[in-house]
C-alpha cells in the first residue's frame, strides 16, 4: 500500500477565522492504483493532494507513505522523502518561463544530484516518450497548451516516481489535448505508476479505478469504476 | 475625491503593513540622520556669526620662514593692536587677547581653578559682540584689576549674577584684588574664542610693557572700517613691520627684513576673516582647538549618502509594490477615472508616505537631541531644526522622494490599456528589475565604502594611541601651576620623593604633548637661523619621562656648568647638520638679554613630544628648576593613592591654594578626542546607513519572493530543499553586493590614503580591511535576504501552483 491516511485533518487559521479544509479523512491507496478525487470547488481536494504530496502538513491525523509515517516530518525530511518518489502535474502546467523545455524537465534530476550524462539520457527519454523531443530547446511560452502539459508530464516522470499527483491536468486544455493527456496518464498507470488525480470532469474520472468524493472537507462516497488487482 | 484617495492609502497601509512600516521607518530614520548631520554642519558653519560686525572682524596671523622651517601661527606681538589703532586708518579699532591658562579665583570661601580666563584690553567689546548683562561695555575692561565674568561663573561665586557687580575677588593668589566690573552672557557654544572670565590688560601693565615687536605671544583682532578692505590693512601692516620689526631683526640677527626675505626667509603679518577661524584655519597656537572643514565634507557626504539610501529604499519598495496594483488601476479606469485623476491619486499617496516619514523623523530628532549632543559634544536644540536652511532641505527631500517614488506608478501603470490590465496580461513589476538592481548595488556600494572607511579610521586612531612615543606616557602625573607653592616647591618635591610609590619627580616648564616655546637659535660658527622647540627641566627629567640618551649625558648635579648647557634631540642634530654634536655650541639669543652660549652635552633619541600628526621637530632641552609644573613618575597601578598623597602634601604647604593635576597619558589621548568623537559619530552613521540599506533589502526580498512564489512552488514540488530555494533568492542579491564591493575598493583606497596622509605616523591600509569589509557586507546582506527567503521557502506552494 503506497498511501494510507487516518483521520487526516487540516485547519487553516487566518486572523480570527478558522477553516477546516480537511475533516478526518481516512483513505487507502494501493500500489499501481489510479484514483480520482472529485468534489465541488473548495471541498478540500487540493489540500488533500498537497498533503499527499508532502507539500503541506496535516494539523492532525496520520499519513503513512510507503509504510513510513510522514505526518510529523520536518520540512527537510519531507523534501527528502518527496524527491524522486512523487511527480506533480498541474492544471496550469507550471513550467518555469525562464527555462527551456529541456531545462524544465531536467530540474527534478538536478535536485537529486544526478550526473550530467545520466540526466541528459533520462530527460531525452522522457521527452521522447511524451513525443515532444523536437521542442526541447523551445521555451514554454512558445508551445501550445497541450504541448506544455506534455512537457509537464515529462518533468513529472523523469525521476521515475512511484506516485504521480495530478491536479486537474486537463483543466486548461481543449478536449482533443485533454484526451491525449488522459491517455498518457493511463499508459503510465499501466506501466505501474500510481496516480492520484483531482478532477472536475466525470469523463476524466472514468479513466480511474476508483473515485473518492469530497464535500466540505469530508469523505462522502467512494465508488469503484474498474476492477483493480493488487 | 481626496477622501477616497486617503481611504485607499490607509487601506493600502493596513493591507501591506509590512511594506508600509519598512518604507516609512527607513525613510524617517534616513531623514532624521541627515537632519542631525545638517544641524551639526549648520552649527559648525555658524561659528562667530553672532558678532554684529562679524564680516568686518579679522585676526592677524603670522607667516614666517626661518631656514627650512615654516611657521604659521596665530601669535602676534602685543605691540600690534596699538599700532593698528593709531597708525592704520582702515582699522576702526583693534584688541589684544591673551590666553591666561589656569587661573585660581577666590571669593570668600569659594575658590576654584578656572581654565578659560583670558586677558583683554578695553577695545575687546568694541570688536566682539559679547553682551553684558550687568556693567558697562565701555568701561568694564578699562581700569587695572577689573574682571568680567560670564553669567555662569558669576552664579558660581556669588550665587546670583546680579550680585556680582562691584565685588572683589582674589585672582592667582595675588595680594591685589580684582573688582567685578561686568557680567557677560555666557559665551555662545559657536564662538571660536571661549572664556569664562576676562581680566583687564592694564592689571598686568608692568609685564606687558616689556612686549617687543619681535616677540609674538598674543592674539590680535581688528575691526575693519566699513569701506576699507583687509588688503589695505595687510599693506599697512607691512609698513609697520618695516618700521618697527626690521630694525630689531637687524640688531639681533644681523639682517633687515628685506635682507632676510632676499635670503629666502619670510616674516609677514596678514589678516584672517574671523568666520574662517573655526573651520579653515591652518594656523597653530589657537587658544581653543578648532574644527576642520574636511570633516564637514565627510559628514555632508555621509548625510547625503544616507538620504540617498533611504530614498532609494522608498522608491524601490513603492514601485515594486505598485506593480501589484495594475488591476486596481484597470478597475478605476473602467469606472470612469481619468488618467489625470489616477496620476493624482498615486502622487498624493506617495506624498502622504513621505510626509508621514518626515513627521516621524522630527519626532525621532526631538527624542534623541540630548543623546546626540552627548555624542557630538555640542549644545544643539530641537529648535535649530526649524531654521530656513534645514527646513527647506527637509521640504525638498519630502517632495523629491515623494514625487519620484509616486511617479512610476502614476505615469507607467496608468498608461496601460484597460483590457490588458484586467486580463492580467501585464506583469509590470519585473520590468524594473534591472533598475532596482542598479539602485540596490548603489546602496551597498555606499554601505561598503562606509564600512571599510570606518574600519581604517579606527585602525589609525588605535595605532596612534598605542604608538610608542619614545617616552613612557603612562603613570606620569603632572602637578600643574606649581608656582603657587612659592618658596615651598623644593620642599614639596622632596616630600613626594619620600613616598615609595613615587619613582622620581622632575620640575619642567612644559607638559607634554607640546612645548610652549619656539625660538631661533644658531650653531656657533654658522650664520643660519634655526627654529627649535624648547623646554627647561631639572636633572631628573630624563629618568622621570623615560626617554633615551643616544650620545653624551643628561644634566647632572656633578657638573655645575650644566645649568647653562644644552641637550638636544636627533632632529636638532640633523637640522643643524652636525657630525659631532658633543663638540658643538648653541647660541641662545635669550630675548632682550645678553645672548648665551650653550654647550651641547647630550643627544637624546627622538621622541614624540607633540602631536602624532606632526613629524618630530628639533628640540632643545635647557636646565631649570622651580618651574610651573612637576612631573611625577609613579609605580604600580594605584594612581588615586598618588593623587591623594600629592594633594595631601600640597595642602600641608599651601592650604589656601587649589591643587591641580593631570595625567600625561590623558593629555596625549586628548589630542585624539575630536577624532574619537567623530569616530563614534561615523560608526553610528555607518551602522544606520547599513541598517536602512538592509531594511530596503529586506522589503525587496519579500517582494521578489512574492513575485517568484510560483517558481519557488514549482521548484519545491520538484524536490528543491529550503536551502536550495534560499540560495536561489540570495544569489541574486549576493551578486549585486559583490559588484558593489569591487566598485568600492578604489574610491575607498583613494579617499582613505588622502586622510591617512594627514598623519606623520600612519598605518598602511593592508588588504585585510578590504576583505573584511567585503565579507561583512556579504554576510549582512545574506542574512537579511535569507530571513525573508526562508519564509518563502517554507510556505505551502500549492496555492501558488493552482492558479495563474
Amino acid at each position: 500500500m503506497i498511501i494510507k491516511t487516518k483521520d487526516l485533518t487540516r485547519v487553516y487559521t487566518t486572523d480570527e477565522i478558522e477553516t477546516t479544509a480537511l475533516d478526518h479523512i481516512s483513505i487507502e491507496i494501493n500500489d499501481g492504483e489510479f484514483v480520482a478525487i472529485m468534489g465541488p470547488s473548495g471541498c478540500g481536494k487540493s489540500t488533500l493532494l498537497s498533503i499527499l504530496g508532502m507539500l503541506d502538513r496535516p494539523s492532525s491525523g496520520d499519513y503513512i507513505f510507503n509504510g513510513t509515517d510522514v505526518s510529523r516530518f520536518s520540512e527537510k525530511q519531507r523534501s527528502q522523502a518527496r524527491k524522486g518518489s512523487i511527480g506533480f502535474i498541474f492544471q496550469s502546467f507550471n513550467l518555469i518561463e525562464e527555462l527551456s523545455v529541456f531545462d524544465n524537465v531536467e530540474l527534478p534530476l538536478l535536485y537529486q544530484k544526478i550526473g550530467t550524462s545520466e540526466r541528459r539520457e533520462r530527460v531525452e527519454k522522457a521527452l521522447e516518450r511524451m513525443n515532444i523531443m523536437h521542442r526541447k530547446n523551445h521555451f514554454p511560452q512558445q508551445l501550445s497548451g497541450g504541448q506544455q502539459q506534455r512537457v509537464a508530464i515529462a518533468r513529472a516522470i523523469v525521476s521515475e516516481p512511484s506516485l504521480i499527483l495530478a491536479d486537474e491536468p486537463t483543466g486548461n486544455l481543449d478536449s482533443a489535448n485533454g484526451e491525449e493527456v488522459m491517455k498518457l496518464l493511463s499508459e503510465l498507470n499501466a506501466d505501474g505508476t500510481t496516480i492520484v488525480m483531482v478532477t472536475h470532469s466525470p469523463y476524466d474520472a472514468n479513466y480511474a479505478h476508483r473515485i473518492i468524493n469530497l464535500f466540505d472537507g469530508q469523505l462522502v462516497t467512494e465508488s469503484v469504476k474498474k476492477e483493480f488487482h493488487v | 475625491m481626496i477622501k477616497n484617495y486617503l481611504k485607499t492609502t490607509l487601506q493600502n497601509i493596513r493591507k501591506h503593513k509590512f511594506f508600509a512600516v519598512i518604507n516609512i521607518l527607513g525613510l524617517s530614520i534616513g531623514i532624521a540622520s541627515s537632519m542631525f548631520i545638517a544641524m551639526y554642519i549648520v552649527d559648525e558653519l555658524s561659528y562667530d556669526h553672532f558678532n554684529k560686525n562679524g564680516d568686518r572682524i579679522y585676526r592677524v596671523v603670522l607667516d614666517g620662514k626661518l631656514g627650512d622651517q615654516v611657521i604659521y601661527t596665530t601669535n602676534t606681538t602685543g605691540k600690534l593692536s596699538d599700532a593698528l589703532r593709531t597708525e592704520v586708518p582702515a582699522v576702526v579699532t583693534a584688541t589684544t587677547v591673551r590666553g591666561w591658562g589656569s587661573t585660581s579665583m577666590l571669593y570668600e570661601d569659594r575658590s576654584f581653578i578656572e581654565r578659560k580666563a583670558i586677558v583683554a584690553d578695553s577695545a575687546f567689546f568694541k570688536v566682539f559682540t559679547y553682551p553684558l548683562l550687568y556693567g558697562d561695555e565701555k568701561t568694564a575692561l578699562k581700569e587695572p584689576n577689573s574682571v568680567v565674568l560670564t553669567e555662569k561663573l558669576a552664579v558660581k561665586y556669588f550665587g546670583n549674577a546680579s550680585e556680582a557687580l562691584g565685588k572683589l575677588m582674589v585672582i592667582d593668589g595675588d595680594s591685589v584684588s580684582f573688582k567685578v566690573t561686568g557680567v557677560a552672557k555666557d559665551v555662545p557654544d559657536n564662538s571660536h574664542l571661549k572664556f569664562t572670565a576676562l581680566l583687564s590688560q592694564d592689571s598686568f601693565k608692568k609685564r606687558f610693557d616689556n612686549d617687543v615687536w619681535l616677540n609674538n605671544n598674543v592674539q590680535t583682532y581688528y575691526l575693519l572700517g566699513p569701506n576699507a578692505t583687509y588688503q589695505q590693512v595687510d599693506e599697512q601692516m607691512e609698513g609697520l613691520l618695516q618700521k618697527y620689526t626690521s630694525p630689531i631683526l637687524q640688531q639681533f640677527m644681523g639682517a633687515t627684513l628685506n635682507e632676510m626675505r632676499a635670503a629666502g626667509g619670510e616674516y609677514r603679518y596678514s589678516s584672517q576673516p574671523i568666520y574662517d577661524i573655526h573651520l579653515h584655519s591652518i594656523y597653530s597656537d589657537e587658544l581653543d582647538p578648532q574644527g576642520d572643514v574636511s570633516y564637514i565634507y565627510i559628514l555632508l557626504a555621509i548625510g547625503v549618502f544616507i538620504l540617498i539610501i533611504a530614498s532609494i529604499n522608498f522608491m524601490n519598495l513603492s514601485t515594486a509594490k505598485s506593480a501589484n496594483r495594475a488591476k486596481e488601476v484597470g478597475l478605476r479606469k473602467t469606472m470612469g477615472a481619468t488618467r489625470q485623476q489616477l496620476i493624482g491619486q498615486f502622487l498624493i499617496e506617495s506624498m502622504i508616505f513621505s510626509i508621514a516619514s518626515a513627521v516621524i523623523a522630527l519626532l525621532i530628532i526631538y527624542l534623541l537631541v540630548p543623546s546626540y549632543n552627548m555624542l557630538t559634544d555640542k549644545m544643539l536644540i530641537m529648535q535649530s531644526v526649524f531654521q530656513p536652511t534645514i527646513v527647506s532641505i527637509l521640504i525638498a527631500v519630502v517632495f523629491v522622494v515623494g514625487i519620484l517614488a509616486g511617479s512610476y506608478p502614476a505615469f507607467y501603470l496608468t498608461s496601460f490599456e484597460v483590457i490588458d490590465v484586467i486580463k492580467g496580461k501585464l506583469n509590470a513589476g519585473s520590468k524594473n528589475r534591472a533598475v532596482r538592481g542598479v539602485l540596490v548595488t548603489f546602496q551597498f556600494w555606499i554601505s561598503i565604502v562606509l564600512i571599510i572607511s570606518t574600519a581604517i579610521v579606527y585602525k589609525q586612531l588605535k595605532y596612534a594611541q598605542d604608538k610608542k612615543l619614545g617616552i613612557d606616557k603612562d603613570r606620569v602625573l603632572y602637578v600643574i601651576s606649581a608656582f603657587r607653592l612659592k618658596n615651598n616647591s623644593e620642599a614639596y618635591k622632596n616630600a613626594l620623593d619620600a613616598y615609595p610609590e613615587v619613582e622620581s619627580t622632575s620640575f619642567t616648564t612644559t607638559r607634554f604633548p607640546g612645548t610652549n616655546n619656539n625660538s631661533v637659535y644658531r650653531s656657533k660658527g654658522d650664520e643660519r637661523d634655526h627654529l627649535l622647540a624648547s623646554y627647561a627641566a631639572d636633572y631628573n627629567n630624563q629618568k622621570t619621562l623615560g626617554f633615551k640618551i643616544k650620545e653624551g649625558r643628561f644634566f647632572s648635579p656633578d657638573f655645575p656648568t650644566d645649568t647653562a648647557a644644552a641637550v638636544v634631540n636627533e632632529a636638532t642634530v640633523r637640522e643643524m647638520g652636525w657630525t659631532h654634536p658633543l663638540e658643538e655650541t648653541i647660541i641662545d639669543f635669550n630675548g632682550d638679554a645678553e645672548q648665551i652660549e650653550r654647550k651641547v652635552i647630550g643627544v637624546v633619541e627622538d621622541f614624540n613630544f607633540e602631536s602624532l600628526k606632526d613629524e618630530i621637530r628639533p628640540l632643545l632641552i635647557l636646565y631649570a628648576t622651580n618651574t610651573p609644573s612637576i612631573a611625577i613618575r609613579f609605580n604600580g597601578k594605584d594612581y588615586k593613592e598618588v593623587i591623594s598623597k600629592a594633594e595631601e602634601e600640597w595642602d600641608k604647604l599651601v592650604p589656601n591654594e587649589p591643587f591641580e593635576y593631570s595625567f600625561m597619558s590623558d593629555e596625549f589621548d586628548s589630542q585624539f578626542r575630536s577624532e574619537q568623537r567623530l569616530m563614534k559619530l561615523f560608526t553610528l552613521l555607518t551602522g544606520l546607513a547599513i541598517f536602512i540599506a538592509c531594511l530596503g533589502l529586506f522589503g525587496l526580498t519579500a517582494f521578489t519572493a512574492e513575485q517568484r512564489t510560483k517558481e519557488i512552488g514549482i521548484r519545491k514540488a520538484l524536490g528543491a530543499s529550503v536551502w536550495q530555494i534560499n540560495t536561489l533568492l540570495t544569489r541574486e542579491f549576493n551578486k549585486l553586493v559583490l559588484i558593489a564591493f569591487v566598485l568600492a575598493i578604489f574610491p575607498v583606497y583613494y579617499l582613505m590614503n588622502g586622510w591617512l596622509n594627514n598623519f606623520a605616523f600612519r598605518i598602511s591600509m593592508g588588504i585585510w580591511v578590504f576583505v573584511m569589509g567585503g565579507i561583512i557586507s556579504l554576510i549582512i546582506s545574506w542574512v537579511t535576504v535569507s530571513f525573508q527567503a526562508q519564509k518563502a521557502a517554507r510556505a505551502n506552494p500549492m496555492e501558488a501552483l493552482k492558479y495563474e
